[in-house]
């Protein structure tokens, strides 16, 4: 996936066709974080009550439940992936483009969770079974698009840098 | 220890919506970024620009506080705005949460 253009409008991809039917699949996932893995705060004495933490629990879910939503119209768009070369061309809005960053965002963090909170600081490792090895893919390529879309965002590579020679 | 009387009739306590809503407007509440090894660096640093409406240089010192030190503090403010910001950094799929300011 490639910026190919950007102006007031938005952003212009190309994507090659197995990229697009990858991508799609990332975005098929949604949403993979629990809404019960939201926590208001750590501390054991917590100041808001109960009904704080069962307010952003619910807010989680209908947020969840309605990016589900936009998520399912904006796959089934007729003419979302416009056919270009050898592959697709897709538009995105800077609106459209943070939300699918959140979205991506959500399948990589939840495969996280799925996969035991794997941390390689600490040396836990991934925990792969048969149920929840497809999240190992998931997590690594919903993060290779966030680096596309981040760029994009940036004007840089997606790691911070520019590309600019001084 | 002289001891005083119970008055007979105890004067009104509000302590109901009153209290409670001075208490979420008073800024004693600090919203915390906590580290994880799975948020990208350069998506928690855009996330804050955003939520925050940070310059880059700010929102990456917050980042690489939360990296180094394993948190950082983002804002010191009202319960209300506190979990107003926890939210939407919740929803951004970052680890925030509200601590009440004890310092």
């Amino acid at each position: 996936m490639k910026l190919v253009r950007q102006d007031k409008a938005g952003f212009e991809f190309q994507l090659g066709v197995r990229e697009k039917s990858v991508l799609c699949g990332v975005l098929e996932a949604y949403p993979v974080i629990p809404p019960s893995y939201h926590r208001l705060t750590r501390a054991s004495d917590a100041p808001p009550a109960g009904a704080d933490q069962a307010l952003l629990t619910e807010s989680m879910a209908a947020h969840k439940a309605e990016s589900r939503r936009r998520l399912d119209g904006w796959l089934a768009e007729e003419k979302r992936f416009v056919r270009h070369g050898q592959g697709f061309r897709v538009r995105l809005s800077r609106e459209e483009l943070e939300w699918l960053l959140r979205v991506l965002n959500d399948v990589r963090v939840g495969s996280w969770l799925r996969l035991g909170c794997p941390d390689p600081e600490t040396e836990v490792r991934p925990q792969p079974t048969r149920e929840n090895v497809r999240y190992l893919a998931l997590m690594e390529v919903a993060g290779h698009f966030e680096y596309v879309l981040l760029a994009a965002l940036d004007g840089t590579d997606g790691v911070g840098w520019s590309g600019r020679e001084e | 220890m002289p001891q005083v009387a119970e008055p007979a009739v105890r004067p009104h306590e509000d302590v109901g919506e009153e209290t409670e809503s001075q208490r979420a407007r008073e800024p004693g509440y600090l919203v915390v970024c906590w580290n994880d090894p799975v948020n990208l660096m350069v998506y928690v640093t855009h996330v804050f620009m955003v939520v925050f409406g940070w310059v880059k240089e700010k929102a990456e010192q917050h980042m690489l506080e939360v990296h180094r030190r394993g948190r950082s503090v983002l804002l010191r403010t009202s319960l209300e705005r506190a979990e107003f910001h926890v939210h939407q950094l919740q929803g951004y799929g970052l680890q925030a949460t509200l601590e009440r300011d004890d310092a």
